[in-house]
């Protein structure tokens, strides 16, 4: 403890004044302190118990002070700092460090392998003990996993005395800061997005390449230091003082659409995003800028489209609905009046007898009578039947487009089970077999989906090859999102002209003049129903002979 | 207003714009065995001025019962139209009126029925169906309770 007020008084010194003009006063003065230490505790009494007091005082600093203190003795091997011994510490070393009863033991003992892991803290001790110079600094000291500041001088040669802090945090703290700040400025240099930090009175501090991009300036130098008024960038003042009074309301803004003309004096529409922030220690502005101008204009040429289609669909429905209407009109009256026709005949036939009077068979008139008149009656009332049978298919199809969707989970299975139950007949007739797989199940309309399924059912029995037994495969599975369903059949098959097109005409038929009934809008109708579940129907020959239908529907 | 009921024979009277089916209507009607009298008009307009004694054509008369066959496809005022003209008036609401048309599509049937008409019939096509359905009307108008106006 000899040495410990002689090291408290320039070590106070230099916490109070601190640099090296103060150590240089005091280690003089520490010199002759000491001398003067041990001449008057012997010469004078009440000189001696003044200076006590002086020590304790010092002492009692020392021992209370936040700062830690070591004073220690250096250890040389030649000139190669080799240990150092702790003379004494003060109570903020033990609870900073965390290391107990250290004085009188060597650093080698306490802190084993620190002049491997830190020997920069070594030569800086060495150094200080050595030179008499004060150094300040701070340094991690790997073999405490702990960041230092420490203020070391030599108040005797050879010997060291540190004041020190523990920074740990500190560094921690300045570490993530500085990380952030780095990761910042990578996003800023980085990201598409124009991005523009701006002091709060609006001028530019910094913008990135994007921002530069976008607004058509070549260089920072145009741009920093001024504002986006000054620039002429935003010609309608008024969205711009909106713009940041929600920024001074909020903190922030998010999404603001604002109209900038940029340096070419091209119009183009921004989605902006200002927030306050701090940068080098001052509020600043972050803006982000997104030009939503293709964007916006896709959208409304979508909109419009959308908009059209709708408009022309409906326009072909009602056109549909108007036409089927008034067709009808005429062929109730073409097919009341042939049918008031063909029964006036048959009674004026019946009263001539199937004879025209006065004329011999096979005359003109008896022509007429026999031949003529039946036929022409038989072809009118037929195509009047016929045309009203289209008609009401194109009823059907128009309602089709009209009738409401109530969207379920349909259990598929169930759906064709009811639908061989529904069908046995046709199915009995055509002697055909039906195989189902099992089949997945999918989102949409029961009723309608069932009518896809029976069309095309009634369609693989309709054309069924002749002198083979029909076959029906119905599988299905998943696939890309979409629930997929195969109807496939040994029928009479199908070229690619048909599957491509032809088929989904309305009233196509394959074989028109041949026993098959219907008036070709079965696949018509599947295909509308399909596609306003938001799926797809495609056809394919199979090349055994048959045809192939795909259904793929939301699940 | 008496309410009393009707003692004459239902006069019918038919709102077509298409002289074939007024035809075909007619004569099928007597084919039914339904000989009612039958006063033909030719569209929505006669049709309001007869019962709401407007204009210069025939005006239906007091102390007769009618039934209204009104075809929904007319030029000028259409039979929707004049149907909800007809319901929505205090005194002429009580007259029964079948909407005829050419098709049977649902939202047809439905406006005609949220604008209060008694029956909705389709014009059909062949005959056989066309008398079978004249012979159901005959049968509604022998049983709907008529009232005079």
């Amino acid at each position: 403890m000899t040495d410990y007020a002689g090291a408290a008084v320039p070590a106070l010194a230099f916490l109070a004044g601190g640099g090296a003009g103060a150590y240089l006063v005091y280690g003089r003065l520490k010199e002759k302190y000491s001398r003067a230490l041990a001449a008057v505790s012997k010469e004078k009494e009440c000189s001696e118990t003044a200076l006590r007091e002086s020590e304790d005082r010092y002492r009692s600093l020392f021992e209370n002070m936040l700062n830690g203190f070591a004073y220690c003795r250096m250890l040389f091997d030649g000139d190669e700092p080799e240990d150092f011994e702790y003379l004494s510490v003060n109570k903020a070393f033990e609870a900073l460090t965390g290391l107990k009863d250290v004085a009188g033991r060597k650093v080698s003992e306490v802190i084993p392998g620190i002049r491997e892991s830190d020997p920069g803290l070594f030569e800086r001790y060495g150094r200080v003990a050595r030179t008499g110079k004060p150094e300040t600094f701070e340094t991690y000291v790997e073999a405490l996993k702990m960041w230092f500041s420490i203020s070391v001088f030599s108040p005797a040669k050879g010997h060291f005395a540190a004041v020190f802090d523990v920074i740990t945090e500190r560094k921690r703290a300045e570490e993530t800061l500085r990380r952030s700040e780095a990761k910042f400025s990578a996003i800023f240099r980085l990201t598409p997005f124009a991005m523009s930090l701006a002091a709060p009175d609006g001028r530019q501090s910094d913008v990135n390449q994007a921002w530069l991009e976008l607004t058509g300036f070549t260089s920072k130098e145009e741009v920093l230091g001024r504002t986006s008024l000054e620039l002429g960038l935003i010609p309608d003042e008024e969205a711009r003082e909106r713009i940041l009074n929600e920024l001074r309301q909020k903190g922030s803004v998010r999404n603001a659409e604002l109209g900038i003309r940029d340096k070419a004096g091209v119009q183009r529409l921004l989605l902006v995003s200002l927030e306050k922030m701090e940068a080098d220690g001052r509020e600043m502005i972050l803006t982000l800028m997104q030009d939503i101008t293709e964007r916006r204009r896709a959208e409304e040429t979508l909109k419009r489209t959308a908009a059209d289609l709708r408009a022309k669909n409906k326009e072909l429905e009602d056109l549909m609905y108007v036409a089927s209407h008034d067709l009808r009109a005429p062929l109730v009256n073409i097919q009341g009046f042939a049918d008031n026709l063909a029964r006036y005949f048959r009674e004026l036939h019946a009263a001539l007898g199937g004879a025209v009077p006065g004329e011999a068979p096979g005359g003109r008139l008896d022509g007429f009578l026999n031949f003529k008149i039946p036929e022409a009656l038989h072809f009118v009332a037929g195509s009047g039947a016929r045309m009203d049978r289209l008609i009401s298919a194109m009823l059907q199809v128009s309602r089709l487009g009209r009738l409401e969707l109530h969207i379920e989970r349909v259990d598929m299975d169930g759906l064709i089970s009811d639908l061989r139950d529904t069908m046995a007949f046709q199915i009995r007739e055509a002697d055909a077999e039906l195989r189902v797989g099992k089949l997945p199940p999918c989102r949409g309309d029961r009723e309608q989906l069932s009518q896809v399924f029976a069309n095309l059912l009634e369609n693989s029995l309709k054309y069924r090859a002749p002198g083979r037994k029909p076959v029906i495969e119905i599988t299905g599975k998943t696939g890309n999102g979409m629930m997929e369903y195969r109807v496939t059949d040994n029928g009479i098959g199908l070229t690619d002209e048909e599957a491509g097109s032809k088929i989904w005409a309305m009233f196509y038929r394959a074989d028109p003049k041949g026993g098959v009934k219907g008036e070709g809008i079965g696949l018509t109708a599947a295909r509308q129903i399909v596609e306003r579940h938001g799926g797809k129907i495609s056809a394919a020959g199979v090349p055994a002979g048959g045809a192939e239908f795909t259904v793929r529907l939301p699940c | 207003m008496e309410n009393t009921k009707c003692e004459i024979p239902v006069t019918i009277v038919l709102a077509e714009d298409d002289d074939g089916h007024a035809r075909l209507i007619a004569e099928h009607f007597s084919e039914a065995g339904v000989t009612n009298p039958l006063v033909r008009l030719r569209d929505g307009r006669e049709a309001l001025d007869f019962f709401f004694h407007t204009g210069a054509g025939p005006h239906s008369g007091p102390d007769i019962c009618y039934l209204l066959l009104l075809d929904i496809k007319m030029p000028g005022a259409d039979g929707i139209e004049v149907l909800k003209r007809l319901k929505a008036d205090e005194r002429l609401k009580k007259l029964p009126v079948i909407m005829l048309t050419t098709t049977d599509d649902p939202r047809d049937i439905e406006a005609c029925y949220a604008a209060g008409c008694n029956n909705y019939l389709t014009k059909p096509v062949a005959f056989s169906r066309f008398a079978e359905v004249i012979k159901r009307l005959g049968l509604f108008i022998s049983i709907v309770k008529v009232t005079k106006l």
